[in-house]
């Protein structure tokens, strides 16, 4: 599956390659802060504040049409809920690499 | 149309003002709850689209709290993740009117607004509907004042607040002299623009705050919150002579009227309800026409009325 689904991105920019990627962006910024607190969230086993900012970062992945990223933070999500952080650090090691691989396509189709 | 968008998420919140915008809505963007609601007090967005979950004050919070607000109706649509059925009807309960699932499609979310806009629209024509009927009902359609009914609930109201906090209240009757001759000799046509003319003078020569009505046929009550005693006769006499002072154009010329007022000001203790003072108004109606009409009396040991001379 796509990183990032341009497609999806180009609707809900309405056409306007120029919106589109400052939502890109915007989205590229947002999720490295996410996971940097999820690091530190997961570290001090703080399930709560896991399930609310894995939350966030599912409904921002899919507003920009990142499946992937999605996917994993919709998991993590769950691990956070039901406060169980054990498996929780291979996710966050996934999304660290697929956000390099939206990074990677957002630049591809930026020029 | 005014949108408010509540979201934390600011990708999402930028997707959402942007697209808004496009379509030609104005929008306001909030990045949490409590900002939202304080915008939201100052009643300018008619429509709220709001994330469900937000830090602070969350989505239910925000609903729960405009519909305990009242006033002008705001259109609620919710942004919901994947929530099953209880928290769907717990936002129901909470006053949501309609709500999207995230990742929000942008051709249902045009949809949806239509359908809010739609309510919107029509709650804006109930309003302005009931607006005009309530004029309708309180308003005297020939004179343009009060009518005899809500002159007395003002009365009434009034009376009730100046006894509450202590302050004066007065009364003044008025009553157009000779107005049967002027319908019999001009004709009821010419009748209904005396009396409306009558009605325009009497009440320029009132206070702001004051009130008039059209108490019967052609008499007329004036109500005059935190007025004494020695105020009355002065306010009585300007609008004796506002309408000594007014012609009224009929064919082939004009004619003027004038009016006797009675007058009189409620102390701090003296009274059970309007009626009694407005009955007491009556009262110095009565002696003014008795003593020869165009003057004012005033109820009570008060400054003695003017004498003023009587046209034929």
């Amino acid at each position: 599956m796509a990183p990032l689904d341009t497609g999806r991105l180009a609707e809900i920019a309405g056409g306007d390659a120029g919106f589109a990627r400052e939502l890109v962006d915007l989205f590229m910024e947002d999720a490295a802060a996410h996971l940097a607190t999820l690091t530190a969230a997961i570290g001090d086993g703080q399930a709560e504040r896991v399930r609310e900012v894995a939350h966030t970062l599912k409904g921002s992945a899919s507003n920009v049409g990142a499946e992937p990223m999605r996917g994993l933070a919709y998991a993590l999500e769950q691990q956070g809920r039901a406060g169980e952080l054990r498996e929780s650090a291979p996710l966050l090691v996934a999304l660290h690499e697929e956000l390099e691989r939206v990074r990677a396509v957002a630049e591809e189709s930026g020029r | 149309m005014k949108i408010l968008v509540a979201d934390d998420d600011r990708l999402s919140r930028r997707l959402l003002e942007h697209t808004l915008s496009q379509w030609g809505h104005e929008v306001v963007a909030c990045g949490d709850g409590e900002e939202a609601w304080l915008t939201c007090r100052q009643g300018t967005a008619r429509l709220v689209i709001s994330d469900w979950q937000m830090p602070g004050m969350d989505g239910l919070e925000l609903t729960r709290r405009l519909r305990a607000l009242g006033g002008t109706y705001t259109y609620v649509i919710l942004l919901t993740g994947e929530e099953g059925r209880e928290e769907f009807l717990t936002a129901m309960e909470a006053g949501i009117d309609d709500y999207l699932t995230k990742p929000v499609d942008l051709d249902e979310l045009r949809a949806r607004l239509a359908v809010g806009k739609r309510v919107l629209d029509l709650q804006e024509e109930l309003r302005c509907a009931l607006a005009v009927s309530e004029k309708l009902a309180t308003t005297d359609a020939l004179t343009g004042l009060l009518n005899r009914r809500t002159i007395l609930e003002r009365g009434d109201e009034a009376f009730a607040q100046a006894l509450r906090q202590g302050y004066p209240l007065s009364v003044i009757m008025a009553d157009i002299d000779y107005f049967k001759q002027v319908n019999d000799r001009h004709g009821h046509l010419v009748g209904d623009r005396v009396l409306a003319a009558v009605a325009g003078a009497l009440h320029g020569g009132l206070r702001r705050y004051d009130c008039l009505g059209r108490y019967g046929g052609e008499e007329f009550l004036a109500i005059l919150p935190g007025c004494a005693a020695v105020e009355v006769a002065a306010v009585a006499e300007r609008m004796r002579a506002a309408v000594a002072g007014r012609e009224v154009e009929v064919d082939g010329g004009s004619i003027r009227v004038t009016t006797s007022l009675g007058a009189v000001a409620s102390g701090p203790d003296d009274l059970p309800h309007i009626i009694n003072l407005i009955q007491l108004a009556d009262d110095a109606l009565y002696r003014a026409k008795a003593a020869g009409r165009n003057r004012v009396e005033c109820h009570g040991a008060y400054p003695p009325s003017q004498t003023v001379n009587v046209e034929p």
